[in-house]
């Protein structure tokens, strides 16, 4: 293993992105397990931006230039951030819970950490040699690491001149995030590995985990907290996502990250989570292409919810979270209009939505049916989280805040949305569903887990202490 | 008040069964692998790792490295089996930069002289490798290296 490669890799996006969850307003002191999960995003975002501009710019792919790149990065957001030093947006209330449940939620943090390692080790035997992340995401990163411009590698490579020769990459229209954080371990190493690049993507397995765990302790308590952190890291698409290289982890990661600053924004009405949620929607965005539609529902909601909010500076809230996605969605179409990428699922046949209209009938019971068996009912694939989300839009019996009903439609959407990629697909449905359909619903998790532990927080809150406020934090600008 | 008391409890009730059934399914990871499979994951090469995931490929593998130049193509003949096509793709993912096509069923004699030709219009090395397939190899070729169960052959 070249685990220098591995440790800059890791190391050097991480600094940077400290710094940029600093400047944004995080103070990962007073919340370090939401520091580190944030940094972890950002600095993914800021090692993209620096992978792109040399590709894009025709720069050396060395380690030095992106080392160099990243530090400064690092380096600029730091002062940004110092010179910003005003009210930051802490942590929300910690529940004053006693110490033992604080010591039960810790245990079980440190315990599904570990096993997210163990994961990623046991992965580790096995060279990036099958599925996605062998055909689409290191593949590319193998292409763009050895043509070192978009041009070279994209025109000459992914373009198959041979016949019956499979192609290089499957899939060239897909968003760039993943691949290029399999490039940033071959820039580090000097060379193309086999194994160490899909390490930067497992680790948003543990990134989340802290999040989640920042998230849940504030809304639902340390004990519903490890409940559902427990129940969350047991579903089959969690454990699935963090063994490989492939992006559904990213997509996870990213949309729970966006809809706890959509919930913290409005409960403390800080800017920071209004900042932070946008670079979490760039991050969807620039993960993959569901996670630009996750993004567009996720971006939605936001918007809805700072235009209606009575704090001041709307447009600047409702501008931080559609900015950066917008950015990586024009990235991604950029590339794929100049070198004429096309969906499978948007191009094949006829318009999308007319391909629903056509196939409601035959498949929509059909992919209802398969959803409801394998995923809303199978403990193993979903934990049932279906269930409990549906309280949050009955309001007489728990009280929620509007950001969890709106991140509660968003999932509702969400889930809508990829039921009716499958009704409109041009592929043959069972084999689509066989290899994506309970990927795609697992991207939804952790999102589906924050929302019920936010229902479940204040529904335990409302029964046993009514007196006490749902709001932690007077609102800030 | 009553009706949200019953619900808090449900929730409560729910998430300690989830929490309990999820304990159950992630306590079974430690035992899915044993100590010497984690200290083999910690401590093994590339190459060690590289042919395990290859099998009994892993010689065809390390003749192509050797034996082909990076903008090589390699005909892969093979019969065409769940583990003979898996190890190809397999191999196909390591061996990039150079190109593989499988074939998994043989050629008549005319179509081999066309896929011969098809290849000289390429203008890049070919090579042939057969996976114990049987299939007619063109006459036009040159061993190149042989291992266990491949030989491996070059196109004029």
């Amino acid at each position: 293993m070249d685990l220098a490669a591995v440790v800059l890799a890791l190391a050097a996006p991480l600094l940077a992105g400290a710094a940029i969850a600093a400047a944004a307003g995080l103070r990962p002191a007073a919340d370090p397990l939401a520091g580190a999960a944030w940094a972890s995003l950002a600095g993914a975002l800021a090692a993209g931006a620096v992978l792109t501009a040399c590709l894009a710019l025709g720069l050396p792919l060395s380690a030095w230039t992106v080392n160099a790149a990243l530090a400064g990065i690092a380096a600029l957001f730091a002062i940004l951030a110092w010179r910003r030093r005003g009210p930051a947006a802490a942590p929300l209330q910690r529940a004053a819970a006693p110490a033992w449940q604080n010591g039960i939620f810790s245990a079980v943090v440190v315990l599904l950490v570990a096993l997210a390692c163990d994961r990623m080790l046991l992965a580790a035997k096995t060279p990036i040699v099958g599925d996605d992340e062998a055909f689409i995401w290191s593949a590319r990163a193998k292409v763009l690491f050895r043509a070192g411009t978009f041009d070279a590698a994209f025109r000459g490579e992914t373009a198959e001149s041979t016949p019956a020769a499979p192609d290089v990459v499957a899939h060239k229209d897909y968003p760039l995030l993943d691949s290029l954080l399999h490039l940033l371990v071959f820039v580090d190493a000097g060379r193309v590995t086999h194994v160490e690049n899909r390490i930067p993507i497992q680790v948003f397995g543990v990134a989340a985990i802290l999040l989640m765990a920042s998230a849940l302790r504030r809304t639902a308590g340390p004990l519903a907290g490890a409940a559902l952190l427990v129940a969350w890291q047991s579903e089959w698409g969690t454990r699935d996502a963090a063994r490989t290289g492939m992006a559904d982890g990213m997509v996870a990661f990213g949309l729970a990250a966006a809809i706890d600053c959509l919930l913290r924004e409005d409960e403390s009405g800080a800017r920071a989570w209004s900042r932070l949620g946008g670079l979490a929607l760039a991050f969807l965005a620039w993960s993959k292409h569901e996670g630009a539609v996750l993004a567009a529902l996720t971006g939605a909601a936001a918007v809805a919810q700072a235009l209606r909010s009575e704090r001041g500076g709307r447009l600047a809230r409702a501008a931080a979270w559609l900015v950066p996605p917008a950015a990586a969605v024009a990235i991604t179409w950029a590339i794929n209009a100049r070198f004429g990428f096309r969906n499978d699922l948007v191009h094949a046949g006829g318009p999308p939505w007319v391909r629903f209209v056509e196939g409601l009938p035959a498949r929509g019971p059909a992919v209802l049916g398969a959803f409801w068996r394998e995923w809303a009912i199978a403990a193993d694939a979903s934990r049932l989280m279906a269930f409990p989300l549906v309280l949050a839009f009955v309001p007489r019996l728990v009280r929620v805040p509007r950001s969890v009903v709106l991140a509660a439609a968003v999932v509702v959407a969400a889930i809508l949305v990829h039921l009716a990629v499958f009704v409109a697909t041009p592929n043959d449905l069972a084999q689509h569903w066989e290899t994506a359909g309970l990927r795609v619903l697992g991207q939804l998790g952790p999102a589906i887990a924050l929302v019920v532990g936010a229902v479940a927080g204040a529904a335990f809150r409302t029964a046993w202490c009514p007196t006490r406020s749902t709001r932690a934090d007077p609102p800030r600008r | 008040v009553t009706a949200r008391r019953a619900v808090a409890w449900l929730l409560a009730a729910f998430l300690a069964w989830q929490a309990l059934a999820g304990g159950v399914v992630l306590s079974r990871a430690p035992a899915a692998a044993s100590l010497a499979d984690r200290r083999w994951a910690a401590g093994a090469t590339e190459d060690e790792r590289i042919d395990a995931a290859l099998g009994s490929w892993r010689g065809l593998y390390r003749a192509i490295l050797a034996s082909v130049p990076e903008d090589g193509i390699v005909a892969v003949l093979f019969p065409l089996e769940r583990e003979t096509f898996d190890r190809f793709y397999r191999m196909t993912t390591l061996a990039h930069p150079r190109r593989t096509i499988p074939v998994v069923k043989p050629l008549a004699p005319a179509e081999l002289a066309d896929a011969v030709r098809e290849a000289r219009r390429l203008r890049r090395p070919v090579y042939v490798a057969d996976v114990q397939s049987g299939f007619p190899i063109p006459p036009e070729a040159d061993r190149v290296a042989t291992g266990d169960g491949f030989v491996l052959w070059r196109v004029r």
